[in-house]
């Protein structure tokens, strides 16, 4: 069964996934949460792992819309990120350049911002690939290739350039979980995250 | 449907959408390391509001799972779910049923992920369909706004819910209750990873 049960108005990619303006928005409020007082709060993880404070989190998913805005562009934004350094090894300690509330948000709605302009094209694009799609799969072939990890090029050849919507979930499942977390950590201080649900 | 999406009918909707395979996984991987003793642990919220106990958030997602799923396959049960939704306004769920154990719960998620995985391995042209169940609960969907004397232009000009929107919507969902569930495990010390 195809999509004729819409009305055959212009539909746009935001119409055919509106899972992903639902979740930033609940992301933005959940993070507009993070005041001066709890900014700094870093979670205490007994087994003695490294974790995202507060604001580090919010500082994160801000870095991450950026991440993906760049994928889908082509383009490199990581003179926006907050984050200056995210070592590989698992439960290593990340750094990030002095971060507050106020430059936080401005950065995650500058990064809805560049998303939104993907979310406003034809719906017909949703499962096309982006020229920035395209050159990253063609680099990261590349690197595979270099590495000797044939196997995992053929496979990744097989899927293809990620497609718009293929991006856009990636950046909503990754946010999912972050915001998921962070909601945690607020409503065990006693924030009122209900009103961002 | 554009023609990148005929060059390979091998491919499946689960090829396409990876994410939604990672995310289903993570959980199951986050939920395994509750511990027994603690599936009944519910964190304290200083603000006083009700939470879900540790077993009670990987119950939800069990049966969110079988949710998504019958939404797509246009079946209106709710045999065999965990929980129950809130009747009032007091925001607490309850449950339906008990668990004898985490096993059961974690079969529960794998039942919940067999459901989804029969749309994950369709051809993935057929991501932007629809399916009699999204199209039945469409119908029911405007019936409600109408009997609300609310406008139904913008619902009806989006129409029916496609494969691709439950799929998503299923990980995100889940992704949700993962990183509070995560949260929780890493602040009682249990090694559920890092960031």
């Amino acid at each position: 069964m195809d999509q004729s049960g819409a009305s055959g108005a212009a539909l746009s990619v935001g119409d055919g996934l509106p899972i992903v303006a639902l979740c930033l928005s609940g992301s933005e409020r959940v993070c507009k949460l993070v005041d001066d007082s709890l900014w700094a709060l870093r979670p205490a993880d007994p087994s003695g792992r490294w974790s995202f404070s507060l604001g580090e989190l919010v500082m994160h998913i801000a870095d991450a819309r950026w991440l993906f805005a760049g994928q889908l562009d082509g383009a490199d934004y990581s003179p926006r990120y907050f984050v200056t350094n995210q070592p590989r090894d698992p439960g290593a300690i990340w750094t990030f350049r002095p971060g507050a509330p106020e430059a936080a948000l401005e950065s995650l709605q500058d990064g809805r911002a560049a998303i939104q302009r993907w979310l406003e094209q034809p719906l017909e694009k949703l499962w096309q690939p982006t020229s920035g799609t395209e050159d990253f799969f063609h680099s990261y072939q590349q690197k595979l290739r270099a590495a000797g990890e044939e196997e995992m090029a053929q496979a990744y050849a097989r899927r293809g350039p990620a497609s718009l919507a293929r991006t856009l979930s990636g950046l909503v499942a990754h946010e999912s979980g972050h915001r998921g977390s962070l909601q945690t950590l607020l409503r065990l201080q006693g924030a009122n995250t209900a009103e961002a649900d | 449907m554009d023609s990148s999406m005929q060059a390979s009918p091998a491919m499946t909707i689960g090829d396409q959408m990876p994410w939604v395979g990672m995310t289903l996984s993570y959980l199951e991987k986050i939920a395994a390391l509750i511990p027994e003793d603690k599936l009944d642990w519910r964190p304290a919220d200083p603000s006083g509001k009700w939470s879900f106990s540790l077993g009670e958030i990987a119950m939800h997602c069990a049966d969110s799972r079988s949710m998504f799923a019958r939404t797509l396959s246009g079946d209106a049960s709710e045999e065999g779910y965990w929980m129950k939704y809130p009747e009032d306004d007091s925001g607490v769920w309850t449950r339906s049923r008990e668990a004898a154990n985490l096993q059961e719960i974690l079969d529960s998620l794998v039942a919940g992920r067999e459901a989804l995985e029969a749309w994950l391995a369709r051809p993935y042209n057929e991501l932007l369909n629809t399916t009699p169940g999204t199209i039945a609960g469409f119908e029911k969907h405007l019936a409600s706004l109408r009997e609300a004397g609310k406008d139904t232009a913008d619902a009806e000009r989006r129409g029916p819910t496609t494969i691709n929107r439950v799929l998503v919507a299923a990980a995100c969902h889940e992704a949700g209750h993962r990183g509070a569930l995560q949260t929780l495990l890493r602040q009682m010390g249990v090694n559920a990873g890092s960031e």
